[in-house]
């Protein structure tokens, strides 16, 4: 059997995270897999250069779900913060507990389960997709968060995820 | 109550405010973000000096907070009197330096009572010579230029006018729409670019629709230009002539890889995302589409040779340009006048001036007929 990506009800064990957003985490996600795979997929998830299999299934989106997840960015942005923050929970027993807000977004803070009565020992996810594109493509947008990541904030350690919805992959890495 | 229960009634409104502002309801959003600034005020005073990270992270989001719901004093004030403490770390310093910058830019706007179409235009320039925070000027004044010349052409055809094949946009449109650069956080070299509104609102209300798709359309418009210039961007832009322009203009943004190695542009509202991505390979993809666009039988393919110099002189009008090309062991360099070059673009060539070019051109006799041209990095 192989290990599953959870999509469902992610608000339940992720506490950054209301039951809407969840919602529309996985939406997202379901719309940008739709786009090239039959759900269930299996997905490489690489973590820090460790490879392993895992099944990840959607719901198929009906005609008004596609149409509210028309804007292929924003869907795509919402979709690999699922997709990471689910991986995150699978390699490394992670979970979002919180979310800070910054100048052109908001970035999550990743720890143990029951965490987060401040942020001392939060990892900081750093998060990208890509609807389309090779492994190769994967790879080069995560050495480019990485960086990103390092030249930004370069006292608060930090995870940076990457989803590539048509290579089935999911790429973290330490910061 | 205690910094964890603030936070995260801060981090509820924040949700809302952001599900709201991506409905397109501003003035609940604004209202919402007023209402996580407050929780997370309280939340930063609440904590205690030796939480070093959380005070760090919690300053930043409540700076980002007030801007966010567009209160500029106040974000302005919490940024400085959090600085003046010296309690702040260091990665929270850069980033509320990198606030201040953007509060400023926001504010001054305001006061100015200047008014944007929406969304937020983000270009970074990556790579080669291009440093932290720096790159050559006469790169970025080219980009620059280059991306005014798509928002133009954007409007124009957001606006139906006719396809202009000679000269600058219309004085209409330069007096009502202007682009404006701002300053945006460092990335490798980032700049920030705006289209403001007519000032004659009553004057366009007719067209105030289509105004408000200028930065969605110029996204649309590069990204279908950069991954398929045929088939998508046939979608985007039914008329051939402005898909020829825009496919000249999308070139001109793109890399040779000699100079810098990316140029990458943004939805400031989604930064994570790179809209369109510009590198080497899309300089050569857009010659392969331009060629495309313009046939030509296989005996003048054969013929056509580069000639790489600097674009000296140019009249359309009369249908011809000059390049100089780089001087012999002599010290001279030679002047190679090149004809028939009525489908050149002012917007295209005109930045090209005075800079070093190559130009595709078959030589008939004693006269070079005009192919292509291009910046040479």
């Amino acid at each position: 059997m192989p290990v599953k990506l959870n999509l469902d009800d992610l608000h339940q064990r992720h506490r950054a995270l209301t039951e809407p957003l969840a919602g529309a985490y996985r939406e997202a996600a379901a719309v940008c897999m739709n786009r090239h795979h039959d759900s269930p997929a299996e997905m490489t998830v690489i973590d820090n250069g460790t490879r392993r299999s895992a099944e990840l299934s959607w719901p198929v989106p009906d005609a008004r779900m596609l149409a509210a997840w028309a804007n292929e960015i924003d869907t795509t942005e919402f979709g690999a913060y699922g997709c990471v923050i689910s991986a995150v929970e699978l390699t490394r027993g992670l979970f979002a507990i919180r979310r800070a807000e910054t100048g052109t977004g908001a970035d999550y803070y990743v720890g143990r389960q029951g965490s987060g009565d401040d942020l001392e020992d939060c990892l900081r996810l750093e998060v990208s997709g890509l609807s389309s594109g090779p492994v190769g493509e994967v790879n080069r947008r995560l050495v480019e968060k990485v960086s990103q990541s390092l030249r930004g904030n370069s006292s608060l350690p930090a995870l940076a995820g990457v989803v590539g919805f048509s290579a089935k992959m999911i790429m973290i890495q330490d910061v | 109550m205690s910094w964890s229960a603030h936070h995260a009634l801060s981090e509820g409104f924040a949700i809302d405010a952001e599900s709201a502002r991506r409905q397109g309801l501003g003035d609940l959003s604004e209202e919402l973000y007023k209402k996580a600034a407050n929780e997370e005020s309280l939340a930063l005073d609440a904590l205690t000096d030796d939480k070093q990270r959380t005070l760090g992270i919690t300053a930043v989001s409540v700076v980002a907070l007030w801007y966010k719901a567009r209160e500029f004093v106040l974000a302005e004030r919490s940024a400085h009197r959090y600085l003046a403490t010296g309690r702040i770390p260091l990665f929270a310093e850069f980033q509320l330096r990198d606030l201040l910058s953007s509060i400023w830019a926001a504010s001054a706007a305001e006061k100015a009572g200047v008014r944007f179409v929406p969304g937020d235009i983000l270009v970074s320039v990556q790579g080669g010579d291009v440093i932290h925070g720096g790159a050559p000027l006469e790169l970025i004044l080219q980009k620059v230029e280059g991306i005014q010349s798509v928002l133009y052409r954007t409007v124009e055809m957001l606006l139906s006018r006719p396809f202009r094949s000679k000269g600058g946009p219309p004085s209409d449109l330069q007096s009502m729409f202007r682009p404006w650069l701002f300053q945006a956080p460092a990335g490798s070299y980032q700049f920030a670019v705006r289209m403001q509104e007519p000032v004659q609102q009553s004057f366009w209300q007719e067209h105030k629709p289509k105004i408000n798709t200028v930065t969605s359309t110029f996204f649309e418009v590069l990204k279908a230009a950069a991954t398929s210039a045929d088939e998508d961007l046939q979608s985007v832009v039914p008329d051939r002539e402005y898909r020829g322009a825009f496919v000249n203009l999308t070139r001109n943004l793109a890399p040779s890889g000699k100079t810098f190695d990316r140029l990458e542009i943004r939805d400031a509202s989604t930064p994570s995302q790179a809209r369109v991505s510009l590198v080497a390979d899309t300089r050569q993809r857009l010659n392969a589409a331009l060629r495309r666009m313009t046939p030509r039988d296989r005996e003048d393919l054969d013929k056509q040779e580069k000639i790489i110099g600097t674009l000296r002189a140019l009249h359309l009008d009369k249908d011809w340009l000059e390049i100089t090309t780089a001087e012999n062991q002599q010290g001279v360099g030679s002047n190679v006048h090149v004809s028939e070059i009525s489908e050149v673009l002012d917007d295209v060539v005109g930045p090209m001036v005075n800079k070093l070019v190559v130009v595709t051109a078959v030589r008939r006799g004693t006269r070079y007929l005009y192919r292509d041209i291009e910046p040479q990095e």
